[in-house]
């Protein structure tokens, strides 16, 4: 499956655009990591739990839109987005949506 | 002991009245989805170039609030990390809601795409008064006059 | 020319099929567990610790304190008034002291308190709270030796302290835990109230610690126990005399068995009498009776 944030793939044809697809996952980290960082957030630096948690989140996200994407049989997303929102304190959703499309395959 | 009772009575309605509204929503979802296919949004920017189109800014959006088993049930999961499930299905509702409406506004316009969709999703609200907003929006394209060489599957 | 459609993928890729019901209750139960587990070992530890803090410390605190709190009517009544009645039960406490396993820098002070409620308490220092609600109901100086000796066992056993320690220590953790990141404040109570109920199952020990150590004070005092358990009859007698019916009563005792501080007053006489029969102290000698002025020193508070 070829993902990407481009609009049209320059030496690819596109043979039909198959609809949207989206990813979505909500996650969090357990209330000793929160606390962890709750430190962190006095000194400053990076929070590494949350860089990895939303790192994993994204990874899910994006394999629950390419799993969309299959299921309705493309073979490539095109201009995909990612959003992010906090949906409650310590839970971050993360967001990927793309045109599913079915490319000429040389 | 009347607080933990006052508690329980919210926690059971928001499990089993959210859990009917839910079935309800997905259901008329599914339902407009299907009746709406044969209109297009798509992710894209690049519209086709072989007719005439009217350009319109449509979206569409609804603000979904969560109930009080769910938020109830978010902040348990907190505690111990990893999906935060019940929230999956309100975004997701949101989001197919959402794109439905805009759906519908392009509809009015006689639109037969519409292109470069996009979404944002906010929350509303703090604790269990939580809700999430999702605006879906797009340019809807008209064909101009009758003529219209697009195909349709 | 390109195609365009719109294929609907298919339900359950964005959104889990787990049970949110079954996910509920397994982590309710599992949050109330550890809680539990949290707050025991908190507390052990807490108390353990403030229990290597030197008595002469507890005392320092006190004096500062107890101006202040004076003040502020918080801790006791003026000490210039209800002379008599303090002495008096000062002199109980000084005739006890040598009865009870004392390190040599503890001391005690006996205090007296106008308040109308049925209750007596130890607090840090060796400083000690009877009210008057209390000594106006009990029969003889045996059962008030009995409340006293009880009083100054928790001194010894340095519960105040053990219970202050263990108390800041478990809720510096659960404020910890439930703190962070926490907006919904029904599953932050949830968890408190846990730790609230896990914490008197501490304080339940304490009691009956201090009943067996005052029990063997009293008994080496007057050579019996009879009257000891006059405290616990009364708490009890308290609470079935209000109107209600056995059965309502029964189950209400048992409610508060578990919510409260002090253990079921029927299982304290009840053990009382094992510990009695168990030493071979006997449960009937002759009571010795209440100063004949007590009721009119104590009518100085009106």
């Amino acid at each position: 499956m070829l993902l990407t944030n481009l609009e049209f793939l320059p030496d690819t044809k596109i043979i039909k655009h198959i609809g949207l697809v989206q990813g979505s996952s909500v996650r969090s980290k357990h209330v000793g990591r929160d606390i962890m960082s709750s430190f962190k957030n006095i000194l400053g630096g990076e929070l590494t739990a949350y860089t990895e948690l939303l790192q994993d989140s994204r990874e899910e996200a994006v394999s629950r839109m390419q799993a969309q994407a299959e299921a309705i049989g493309a073979n490539a997303i095109l201009n995909i987005r990612f959003s992010t929102s906090s949906i409650a304190a310590g839970a971050a959703e993360i967001y990927v949506y793309g045109s599913a499309v079915e490319i000429e395959i040389t | 002991m009347n607080l933990t009772l006052i508690v329980l009575l919210m926690l059971a309605a928001g499990y089993f009245i959210g859990k009917r509204s839910e079935k309800r929503h997905y259901q008329s979802i599914i339902v407009r989805e299907k009746e709406l296919s044969g209109l297009p949004a798509i992710a894209s920017r690049m519209p086709p170039e072989d007719a005439m189109y009217q350009q319109h800014l449509v979206q569409g959006n609804i603000v979904v609030a969560s109930d009080y088993f769910k938020s109830f049930l978010g902040e348990l999961i907190k505690l111990f990390g990893g999906p935060v499930v019940p929230y999956e299905a309100l975004l997701d509702r949101g989001r197919r809601e959402a794109l439905l409406r805009m759906k519908a506004a392009a509809l009015e316009q006689q639109a037969q795409f519409v292109f470069n969709v996009k979404f944002e999703t906010t929350t509303i609200g703090e604790g269990w008064l939580r809700s999430v907003e999702v605006l879906a929006y797009g340019t809807a394209l008209s064909p101009k006059g009758s003529v219209n060489n697009a195909t349709l599957v | 020319m390109v195609h365009y459609e719109n294929r609907l993928p298919p339900e359950g890729i964005n959104v889990s099929r787990k049970s949110a019901g079954r996910i509920f209750l397994k982590l309710l139960a599992v949050a109330v567990v550890l809680v539990v587990v949290l707050v025991v070992v908190t507390t052990v530890l807490g108390s353990t610790l403030a229990k290597y803090v030197p008595f002469r410390y507890e005392t320092q605190l006190m004096d500062k304190l107890e101006l202040p709190l004076r003040d502020a009517g918080i801790l006791l009544d003026d000490p210039t008034q209800n002379v008599d009645v303090t002495q008096w039960l000062q002199s109980l406490v000084d005739e006890l002291t040598p009865l009870l396993p004392v390190k040599d820098d503890m001391h005690f002070k006996a205090n007296f308190s106008c308040r109308e409620d049925f209750n007596a308490f130890a607090t840090l220092g060796g400083q000690m709270v009877f009210n008057r609600g209390l000594l106006r109901v009990m029969p003889s100086e045996n059962s008030v030796a009995m409340v006293v000796a009880h009083e100054m066992a928790h001194v010894v056993h340095r519960d105040p302290i053990a219970g202050l320690g263990g108390g800041l220590a478990s809720m510096a953790a659960l404020t910890l835990v439930t703190g962070i990141n926490t907006q919904s404040s029904t599953v932050s109570s949830l968890l408190r109230g846990t730790g609230a109920l896990t914490q008197r199952s501490f304080s339940r020990k304490m009691e009956y610690a201090a009943d067996e150590a005052g029990l063997s004070a009293v008994a080496a005092r007057y050579g019996h126990t009879n009257g000891a358990d006059m405290l616990f009859r009364l708490l009890s007698g308290a609470m079935d005399n209000d109107g209600t019916s056995d059965a309502v009563a029964l189950t209400r005792r048992r409610l508060e068995q578990f919510s409260s501080t002090h253990p079921l007053d029927d299982s304290r006489i009840a053990a009382i009498e094992t510990l009695s029969s168990k030493n071979g102290w006997s449960m009937d000698g002759k009571l010795t009776p209440l100063p004949f002025n007590l009721r009119q020193w104590m009518s100085a508070c009106d």
